[in-house]
């Protein structure tokens, strides 16, 4: 029977899902500003930046809402429990968990992916396919799904970043977006960090809890560039 | 400093609107500072985004700028802005 295995420390349980759901926010908004910008300039790049974006939403909002209701059911309301959904061989806590980390996995490293593609103007269809065969599989096949979702998002997003880098010394334009996705692939090795078992159960609360906090203060960082952008 | 693509497509929209709307195309060629050529392909892709379209006008062809065309000019700031933010 598979269980569910909390690494969130006590007094943050609930915060985290929380997070999520603000950064699920956050890129929803952006997401659909690109949209409007898509269906005035029909221009591919704003449409694929913009479905990057749904699905990081998407993603973020599966873990956030996983987590709450975990939170939920093992703080509150254990009655809750027997009200979720149930898969043969697991407990319905750790299929909820499941649902939502294999959902937020995927959806994210698609929109990672999607985010490379237009940070380096990759046009290739080819090439892009390849990224996402060499991505998704290799997930897949992995023996812990964790370290390599965080290890291949933290590569994914150091490219990105790097690519917004170049743009920004270009343009001079896009600092703010830099630093964010500087901030989260910093949030993913910290998160790899908090998944080793060698470190002592406090430095693990910690580092868990630094990765949540770097990983929000990404996307606020998102937000700050976005709201730049309206006010200007 | 090298026009974008969005930049060109504003400069080739603002002309026609600064022309009351409407152009005809040996202006717009002028007012755009493209090449015959280069103009062409950017015509087509704004008539196929619906941003501007041919019309005939006291027997003269003229682009005309559409309800799109014009949404698109009022907000050229902020979309410019978001793309550049964004490294679109």
């Amino acid at each position: 029977m598979v269980h569910v295995q909390i690494s969130s420390p006590k007094w943050f349980f609930g915060l985290d899902g929380s997070f999520e759901l603000i950064a699920a926010v956050i890129t929803l908004i952006v997401a659909i500003a690109a949209w409007k910008i898509w269906r005035m300039t029909k221009e591919r790049r704003h449409g694929w930046f913009s479905l990057a974006f749904i699905f990081l939403s998407a993603g973020m909002a599966a873990r956030g809402i996983a987590d709450l209701v975990i939170e939920k059911v093992v703080t509150c309301a254990p009655a809750l429990r027997e009200a979720l959904p149930a898969a043969p061989g697991m407990t319905r806590t750790a299929f909820v968990f499941i649902a939502g980390y294999l959902s937020n996995i995927l959806f994210t490293l698609v929109a990672f992916i999607i985010l490379v593609c237009l940070a380096f103007r990759i046009r290739d269809k080819a090439i892009a396919l390849l990224l996402f065969l060499l991505v998704i599989p290799t997930l897949m096949i992995s023996a812990s799904y964790f370290l390599s979702y965080y290890w291949l998002s933290m590569i994914l997003l150091a490219f990105i970043a790097f690519g917004h880098y170049r743009h920004c010394r270009e343009t001079k334009k896009g600092k703010t977006v830099t630093m964010a996705f500087i901030f989260l692939g910093l949030a993913q090795v910290q998160f790899m960090l908090s998944a080793v078992n060698a470190l002592t159960p406090f430095v693990k609360d910690i580092v868990y809890v630094t990765a949540h906090s770097t990983q929000i203060l990404g996307f606020l960082m998102i937000l700050l560039a976005f709201i730049k952008t309206i006010l200007k | 400093m090298k026009r974008t693509k969005l930049d060109i497509v504003h400069d080739m929209l603002k002309a026609i609107e600064q022309k009351g709307g409407r152009i005809i195309p040996t202006h717009l060629l002028y007012k755009s500072n493209l090449s015959h050529q280069r103009m062409k392909l950017y015509l087509e892709e704004l008539k196929r985004k619906n941003l501007i379209v041919e019309v005939e006008h006291k027997k003269k062809m003229h682009y005309e700028l559409t309800d799109n065309g014009r949404k698109f000019l009022q907000n050229f700031k902020q979309v410019k802005e978001f793309t550049e933010t964004f490294g679109i």
